[in-house]
């Protein structure tokens, strides 16, 4: 049996490093969507690996759902992406500063 | 005769709401109302006089009407009936219904007719309201109704400039007394817990002794009440130092001044300290104060009447030199004394304005006794009446006014106050000297009229003018003749002045009756006085045979009537100015507008145009401000673990 | 060292290489071709959780529903493929230092709440099968109904978004409006002309 904080230390490990995505990342909006279904990708890693460890199927549940979710929200974002790109012709994460106070 | 009491109070609202009601009917009907509604309340206060004393009835106090009956104290609208208040309202109306009578034809050609006769008649009402009250609310309403209508009537040429800061100054200077009638009533309230007379009376003796603390200093409640109504009185009754209101009033038409100087204002003040003597008796100081105030005022204006040329303001500061007699008679405790004089005066002061107010139509409205002259010949009777009623001013012996100035003075002299006794005495000379130089400058040398006038048939005004000179002259002669046995024996206001006792006193230990006063009076050194007084006026403004230049330095002080007025006009402006600038400037712009209004706004402004710096846009930098946050609560966590 | 933990250890390095890859790699769809293989060997690795039907679904809708419409908007849009920037290496530092601070931290704290395994906890979670599908299923339809149709919801919710944002009307294609075809009068349609005198 493999321990249960490798699993942990694994998803950690893939959380950081999309978060360290979204930062080294300034030219393409599209990677930092591709960071985010990373970051998501390690939160299920979590769920599933602590619903184990509890004796839960909730975890599991909660994966399924978060599935459901994600995919909802890159269908949407990715719509959104379309629709930003067609009226600024660009998707470079340096211009989008239309929201700065 | 309650009933007939409230009649005659409310006959002359009525007629001012009937009046205001039909402003735009005839001249007819506005005479027609005015006069008779003024008309039934001088019947009827005779009547009521005459059933008083006839059945020998006791000081009644009636609530007609309640405005409030609270816990702690109940208000009414009362009336006060005995023989002070049905003499006095006697006085009112009569002067009043003369002056009416005489304003038809003196008003004649003023195209605010109508609106003049609903000035007076509610101006008649509100001292109406005054004299009978039976509780200080009451007082205070008909008090500030009696400004109000003197207010528009002192204003009534809405189009004279000076007539319109004037009647501003009229209000002002009464808002200072009512202040201090508000202050007292306000005190009255919290220490007896009610307003009538009557219970304030009963319960005087028991509370006059509570004693009030302010600024460390220990006086009585009673006192201080006293004191502040007296400010009140000071006020419209025109004395030191709150004085220079009346002389200003002139700017309003004649007969308003007859009314305002005899009858319906200034006696207010009068009215109200003898109506409250009972209070004033048990009071310490406060007497001693309006006695030295009262003869302060009757000496020193009389001197600013000398150097005025204006024949309305001589005669206005010889009624506030009068008044003065009055207030340091009730100073004295004689407040039937003050009373009589008040009486006395109000019918010849009347005459005298109504006299003035002849000659000034005559004159077409000069009113500059340099420029008018020798009138002896055109005015005859107008030029009888006025010699009449001035030597009832002067108190020249018989007339009225001798009766009734002389015994203040003789009063005063007799209780022992020897320096108001002084000042009394010495004013004798001034009115004598500023009563004379109008009567010999307006009625002798040459006719200052144009010839065409001189010889007109119709040498006098209408005859609707001369009536009530002829009927006051009869009250302005011979009154004081008739009432002063019964008001020395303490008859005429029996039951209702505190301190008759001291009257009777001086009566009966001084002189005997009304033929002895006048014997008397010639051994008197106030004769004397009077005697050198028109000696001197005979020589000085009728012969002319000698000149006096009084220094200028005097002069001026005098004449500017010893800065009351600057005071008024401009010292108090200034300072009011200045403070009001403070306020504006400093205050409001500086501390409250920029300070804490403007300034809280910028300086949200300036630290959210730093904050919005954090708001850049940029995905990145929202996340690292996340990540950091994060990071900061794991570090915080794993010290905590 | 068993079986297992070599696959683990195969597996999840490669992930982290590939994840490595997805967010250096300056061509998004080399990035969007790492993800899908970070997908895949993730859910090698939930097989080895236990979790069989989660690891299919990951596939399923992932690799095959996901990643094929990131590969499309990829391709859909004209994205120049820029060198690595100056921004890059500016901002590079930063990422590795987050990266760095945060895994000490989160793997500290892991370390020490999870000394104790209970490996017995496994076999609780098989409530009325071995089938890891057959127990998924159960649960959702009994316990989580609610919540698996509002799911489905969310789903309908982000197919009508999706729709309705990238929906562009083309003026050349001919449309019927039902609002316009009610509201039509006769005077529009019919035109009276007076009869031709012949």
């Amino acid at each position: 049996m493999i321990p249960i904080s490798y699993y942990l230390i694994l998803s950690t490990i893939i959380f950081t490093l999309s978060i360290a995505g979204i930062f080294i990342n300034r030219k393409n909006i599209l990677v930092l969507l591709m960071s985010l279904e990373l970051m998501f990708l390690s939160v299920n890693f979590n769920l599933i690996t602590l619903g184990n460890y509890l004796g839960d199927l909730t975890g599991q549940v909660f994966v399924f759902f978060v599935l459901t979710v994600v995919a909802a929200e890159s269908a949407i974002g990715l719509a959104l992406l379309i629709v930003l790109f067609r009226n600024k012709k660009s998707i470079d994460v340096d211009d989008l500063s239309e929201l700065k106070g | 005769m309650t009933a007939l009491t409230i009649i005659l109070l409310i006959s002359p609202l009525i007629g001012t709401l009937l009046l205001l009601t039909c402003q735009n009917r005839s001249k007819k009907y506005s005479i027609l109302i005015s006069n008779i509604s003024i008309l039934i309340s001088f019947l009827l206060s005779l009547f009521i006089l005459y059933l008083y004393y006839s059945s020998n009835s006791v000081p009644q106090s009636i609530n007609v009407l309640t405005f409030a009956d609270i816990k702690l104290f109940s208000l009414y609208f009362g009336l006060y009936i005995d023989s002070l208040s049905l003499v006095m309202s006697s006085v009112v109306t009569s002067v009043s219904l003369l002056v009416h009578y005489y304003s038809i034809s003196y008003m004649k050609h003023d195209r605010s007719f109508n609106r003049f006769f609903i000035y007076t008649n509610f101006f008649t009402f509100s001292m109406l309201l005054i004299v009978f009250s039976n509780n200080f609310l009451q007082l205070f309403i008909g008090w500030e109704l009696v400004g109000l209508s003197s207010y528009l009537l002192i204003g009534f040429w809405i189009k004279k400039e000076s007539a319109i800061s004037a009647n501003y100054k009229a209000f002002l200077v009464n808002r200072v007394g009512d202040v201090g009638l508000l202050l007292g009533l306000c005190l009255i309230l919290l220490s007896y817990s009610t307003t009538d007379y009557n219970q304030i009376f009963e319960i005087k003796n028991s509370i006059d002794m509570d004693r009030m603390d302010i600024f460390g200093y220990s006086f009585s409640a009673l006192s201080a009440i006293c004191m502040l109504l007296f400010i009140g009185a000071m006020a419209k009754s025109a004395q030191v130092p709150l004085q220079f209101w009346l002389p200003d009033s002139m700017e309003g038409p004649t007969p308003i001044s007859a009314l305002i100087h005899a009858a319906t204002m200034v006696t207010a003040g009068i009215y109200m300290v003898a109506r409250l003597s009972p209070l004033y008796e048990l009071t310490d100081g406060v007497l001693i104060f309006i006695l030295y105030i009262g003869s302060i005022t009757a000496f020193f204006l009389g001197l600013v009447a000398l150097v005025q040329n204006d024949i309305k303001r001589i005669i206005a500061y010889s009624t506030i030199s009068q008044l003065g007699y009055m207030t340091a008679a009730l100073g004295a405790s004689l407040y039937s004394l003050a009373m009589f004089h008040l009486i006395t005066h109000a019918f010849f002061k009347a005459l005298l304005f109504l006299c003035a107010g002849s000659i000034i139509i005559k004159c077409h409205h000069e009113q500059d006794i340099r420029k008018i002259a020798g009138l002896r010949k055109v005015m005859p009777i107008t030029y009888l009446a006025f010699l009449y009623a001035s030597l009832s001013l002067i108190g020249f012996p018989l007339t009225s006014g001798f009766y009734s100035k002389e015994s203040i003075i003789d009063a005063v002299g007799y209780f022992g106050h020897t320096i108001p006794y002084l000042m009394l005495l010495l004013s004798i000379f001034t009115t004598t000297l500023y009563t004379s130089k109008i009567f010999f400058k307006v009625f002798f040398g040459k006719c200052s009229l144009p010839k065409s006038e001189e010889n007109n048939f119709k040498i006098e005004n209408d005859r609707q003018m001369l009536l009530p000179l002829f009927v006051l002259t009869a009250p302005a002669v011979f009154l004081g003749l008739f009432i002063y046995d019964p008001l020395m024996m303490g008859l005429l206001f029996q039951d209702s002045l505190a301190a008759n006792e001291l009257t009777i006193s001086f009566y009966n230990n001084y002189v005997i009756n009304s033929l002895n006063f006048f014997l008397h009076s010639f051994m008197t050194i106030n004769f004397l006085i009077l005697f050198a007084g028109l000696i001197f006026s005979y020589f000085y403004f009728y012969k002319r045979s000698f000149d006096i230049s009084i220094p200028r330095f005097i002069r001026a002080v005098i004449e500017k009537e010893y800065g009351f007025d600057s005071l008024s006009r401009y010292f108090i402006p200034r300072i009011q100015n200045n403070i009001s600038r403070f306020l504006w400037k400093d205050i409001d712009i500086s501390t409250i507008d920029n300070g804490l209004i403007n300034n809280t706004s910028n300086i949200i402004n300036s630290l959210s145009n730093k904050v919005k710096k954090l708001q850049t846009g940029y995905i990145y930098h929202y996340s690292l401000i996340i990540i950091s946050a994060l990071i900061l609560l794991l570090i915080i966590m794993r010290i905590a673990h | 060292m068993n079986i297992e933990l070599i696959t683990f250890i195969i597996f999840s390095s490669l992930l982290i290489f590939t994840s490595i890859k997805v967010i250096t790699s300056s061509n998004p769809v080399l990035s969007a071709i790492n993800l899908v293989f970070s997908f895949f060997l993730s859910a090698v690795l939930w097989l080895l959780l236990g979790a069989e039907f989660l690891s299919i679904i990951l596939i399923l809708v992932y690799v095959g529903a996901v990643m094929v419409l990131f590969l499309f908007v990829v391709m859909m849009l004209d994205i120049n493929i820029a060198k690595k920037n100056a921004a890059y290496i500016k901002y590079l530092p930063l990422g590795i230092g987050i990266f760095i601070v945060f895994n000490i931290l989160i793997i500290l704290f892991f370390i020490n709440t999870f000394e104790n395994i209970n490996y017995n906890a496994i076999s609780s979670i098989n409530i009325i099968s071995e089938s890891n599908t057959e127990n998924l299923g159960f649960v959702l339809f009994t316990d989580y109904i609610l919540e698996f149709e509002i799911a489905g919801l969310i789903l309908l919710l982000g197919i009508l978004s999706a729709i309705i944002l990238t929906y562009r009307k083309n003026p050349n294609n001919k449309y019927q409006d039902p609002a316009r075809q009610i509201d039509v009068r006769k005077k529009d349609r019919l035109k009276v002309i007076k009869g031709l005198k012949e």
